[in-house]
């Protein structure tokens, strides 16, 4: 949790830094990994106010997100942005 | 000390390095802290409207009789424990909260839905059963529900939010008194 929590923002930040420099690849995994960090931090804070009577044993995107989807989204999100920087490349 | 021409005086140098680190700071701890300190800030807004959202019960009620002649807690525990569930009854009491000027107390029952039931003192009778919908809140502003040691992931938000103030009028104000 902490690694997503502190370690995927702490990358995108040097990646983000002096962005316009940068390759179109790296920008590519910068705006996706931002967009797939943001929006699993979203769904991990609404997981994490679920209250305890409803947990269940068997809820596993309750555990997935609050604890992984944070990491797990900034990295989903970075390959989905540097796939989609690569095909914008090759298209030109 | 001489100043050759193209470079700046010494004391417009640490000005500019500190706003250098103060910009930096307030970047750095700004993102790493955005979704600890939106977590504390949207549990403490739930918690500060705890009694509005129907998250802790609210039971109005007047003594029926003096607080000396209140029944003994653990006969106040037993009612508590006969008014609930089987399963929660058989779980262990958090905390009896004795309330003289409303004349009951509050028995918390240590079960996943921290369950409370409110008690009158005098004379034993039921006022209320429900669930305590924030004491998960409250754990999880602090962070304790993650673990124990997890209440020092609040207190380092609490000093990244501070350093941000700190930085932020720095940013703001510095340049305005230096014109």
């Amino acid at each position: 949790m902490l690694a997503g929590l502190f370690g995927a923002p702490a990358l995108l930040l040097c990646a983000g830094h002096h962005l316009r420099r940068k390759s179109r690849a790296v920008r590519g995994a910068f705006w996706g990994g931002l967009a797939g960090h943001t929006i699993a931090s979203h769904a991990a804070i609404w997981y994490s106010m679920v209250p305890p009577e409803a947990w269940a044993s068997n809820d596993t995107i309750r555990g997935l997100a609050g604890f992984y989807g944070m990491l797990a989204g900034a990295a989903i999100g970075t390959a989905v942005g540097l796939l989609r920087a690569g095909r914008a490349h090759r298209g030109s | 000390m001489q100043i050759t021409p193209g470079s700046s005086p010494p004391a417009k140098r640490s000005g500019r390095w500190l706003a250098r680190a103060a910009f930096y700071t307030h970047l750095w701890l700004g993102v790493l802290f955005t979704v600890a300190l939106l977590s504390i800030s949207i549990t403490g807004i739930l918690l500060n409207h705890k009694r509005g959202l129907g998250l802790m019960p609210e039971v109005d009620h007047e003594p029926a009789g003096e607080f000396t002649t209140a029944l003994p807690l653990a006969t106040l525990a037993d009612r508590a424990r006969a008014a609930t569930l089987p399963a929660i009854g058989a779980s262990p009491i958090d905390r009896m909260d004795v309330r003289p000027r409303n004349g009951y107390v509050k028995v918390r029952f240590r079960d996943p839905a921290s369950t409370e039931v409110t008690v009158e003192i005098n004379d034993g009778s039921v006022l209320h059963v429900g669930r305590r919908g924030d004491v998960f809140l409250e754990k999880l502003h602090s962070g304790e529900a993650f673990g124990d040691r997890w209440v020092l992931l609040s207190d380092a938000a609490a000093i990244a939010l501070t350093i941000l103030l700190i930085t932020g009028y720095w940013l703001w104000l510095v340049p305005k008194w230096r014109r």
